[in-house]
């Protein structure tokens, strides 16, 4: 890469427009928040420094029916998922990338979810899985029920249909990211391939994996991290109800209450602290699956 | 259609096949979503509710033309939400690309103090799953007056993110041949970027700005809290929705939703290639 480096008057003004703003920017909406939200988890009711957000945290922890804990425990089962189902969304952007009968179909459909506001989609969704829908009635039918059940409002079900529903969602992938990557492999790379005899798999696990693995793992890192700040559609389907609650959601549903009546302090004090707590756990994961990455193949580039 | 198959053995057709099935499953399920939303704005109320996946006895496409006067959320008409969209997904997506792309070029392309840490924090910073700062941003917003302000654009969207990576990566393997020989021309590093690198780099910038603008277009989440009194769109139908139930007015509800995914619709079906070829992440290894 050849820098810029020839001396003129324009270069340091261009550099300070392009580099300020977005760093001032940063340093107000990520920095100073994030401080904030530090010493904040730190302050009790009175503001005064204490640990009072973290004790009230232990203590509704433990509590019966805590919805802390079942967010915790719905939260990493829902990273369990993701981690699991990753590579399966990376074969799908290669077989796109391979032209799969019907690819240039897949390309625009596969991306309807984003398209299609989730508050939309998850309207129809209701529908789908509502007590007059096959579904249900399938369901009922199938576990020997003598009424259809309501699969969202039923602790049994609704948990299983709010996971189905995310993996039915995201079952794409990042495919924007990954096919774009996937389209700059040489021809010649694969041709040399091909003409070695490869079959797709060893093409797949040992030509292109390994060609795109830093963007793989980046990608892979950025969706977990993605994870624990998302409501996903918990709080859309259910309202973190049925023991579908998720922390995101749990956070998101006591800002959203909570905003409607102005600034209250103790209340966004408390969200710092389980926030904080929630980030002593997600740091270590997503290092982890970093960590895992490298082990596999150590050119992660970051 | 079936160019994908040529010079495979019949095992791989084999598969290939599948795998085509297993995906027209998949992208047929997302297309129903639309087609389901759009014969539900056409059928009545009672026959969403008591057979929502029958066609309508009567196509009742007025109900498209309803919405525009019935869709009213806390004050806000349908004009009014349309504004708002177009205002933070529009010129907040714009504000953001700018501030993305320029950043990224400058990183790439420039050797200043910090110039070679700035992304690595970068990274680790976007890769770091750090939370629990929902309070303290709605208190800067609130201290700031920006709470339901349409200024509040300015503060949250030039910022730095993900596509911020996606353009370093892009202007990393840029050709500065053009930039080069306007520099040879007399043009000052603002002409170069402006004139010279930001139209090279148009398919790029277009395909990040859509796919931000779609995300923007249809998020709900933030909208919803920081600025309750000017809803977009989306928030706008989350609101109707308990409204229109309470009115057993499902249809309206659909149709509007019909009417709210179009233009997300539309720019994607047109720009689809450009979106889906270039954008990549990362160099490649080897």
């Amino acid at each position: 890469m050849v820098k810029n480096r020839i001396k003129n008057k324009w270069r340091i003004p261009f550099i300070l427009f392009a580099v300020v703003p977005p760093l001032l920017n940063l340093l107000v909406i990520y920095i100073y928040t994030n401080f904030s939200s530090f010493f904040m988890a730190f302050r009790d009711s009175n503001g005064a420094w204490g640990f009072e957000q973290f004790v009230r945290l232990v203590r509704e922890f433990n509590m019966e029916g805590s919805d802390i804990k079942l967010g915790l425990r719905n939260t990493l089962l829902t990273f369990a998922i993701i981690f699991i189902s990753f590579p399966f969304k990376v074969l799908v952007s290669y077989f796109i990338y391979k032209k799969v009968p019907g690819y240039k179909f897949y390309r625009v459909a596969f991306f309807l979810p984003n398209i299609i506001f989730s508050v939309c989609v998850s309207l129809v969704f209701k529908r789908a899985v509502g007590p007059t829908g096959v579904i249900a009635e399938t369901v009922g039918k199938v576990m020997g029920l003598d009424y259809v059940p309501e699969l969202l409002a039923d602790g049994r079900f609704a948990n299983i249909v709010v996971l189905l529903n995310m993996i039915w969602l995201q079952f794409p992938g990042p495919l924007i990211i990954l096919g774009g990557t996937f389209s700059r492999i040489p021809d010649e790379v694969l041709e040399a391939g091909r003409v070695d005899g490869t079959t797709w798999i060893t093409e797949f696990t040992q030509l292109i994996v390994p060609m795109v693995w830093p963007t793989v793992t980046l990608q892979m890192v950025l969706t977990i991290a993605g994870l624990f700040g998302s409501t996903g559609q918990v709080f859309l389907l259910t309202g973190g109800s049925y023991g579908t609650m998720t922390i995101s959601s749990w956070m998101y549903l006591q800002l959203q209450q909570y905003s409607v009546s102005g600034y209250n302090s103790n209340v966004y004090n408390y969200l710092s602290a389980v926030g904080l707590v929630i980030t002593a756990i997600a740091v270590p994961l997503a290092l982890g699956v970093r960590k895992l990455a490298s082990k596999i193949n150590n050119d992660v580039e970051f | 259609m079936f160019e994908g198959l040529k010079r495979k053995s019949i095992g791989e057709k084999a598969l290939y096949i599948v795998v085509a099935c297993v995906f027209m499953l998949v992208a047929l399920s997302y297309v129903y979503i639309l087609v389901w939303t759009f014969i539900a704005g056409a059928k009545t109320h009672t026959e969403i509710v008591m057979d929502p996946f029958s066609l309508p006895d009567k196509w009742n496409f007025k109900h498209y033309l309803e919405v525009f006067e019935v869709f009213k959320v806390n004050n806000s008409n349908f004009g009014d939400m349309l504004f708002n969209s177009i205002w933070f997904a529009g010129a907040g997506t714009l504000l953001t690309q700018l501030c993305s792309a320029t950043f990224a070029y400058c990183l790439a392309k420039y050797t200043f103090p910090g110039s070679n840490k700035i992304y690595v924090v970068l990274v680790a910073l976007l890769s770091l799953p750090i939370f629990g700062s929902g309070g303290a941003m709605y208190k800067l917003y609130y201290n700031l007056g920006l709470i339901n302000n349409y200024a509040q654009v300015l503060l949250s969207y030039a910022a730095l993110n993900m596509y911020t990576l996606y353009y370093v990566a892009y202007f990393q393997s840029f050709s500065g041949a053009y930039a080069e020989a306007a520099r040879m021309d007399g043009a000052n590093d603002f002409q170069i970027y402006f004139k010279v690198v930001l139209p090279q780099a148009k398919p790029m910038f277009l395909a990040m700005f859509l796919t931000q603008f779609i995300t923007e277009w249809n998020t709900y989440e933030s909208t919803l809290i920081y600025l309750p009194k000017r809803p977009t769109l989306p928030v706008g139908i989350f609101q109707f929705n308990s409204e229109m139930i309470y009115n057993l007015r499902l249809d309206i509800l659909f149709a509007a939703c019909f009417i709210v995914v179009l233009p997300a619709l539309i720019l994607f079906i047109v720009f689809n290639k450009t979106i889906m070829t270039s954008v990549s992440l990362g160099g490649l290894k080897g």
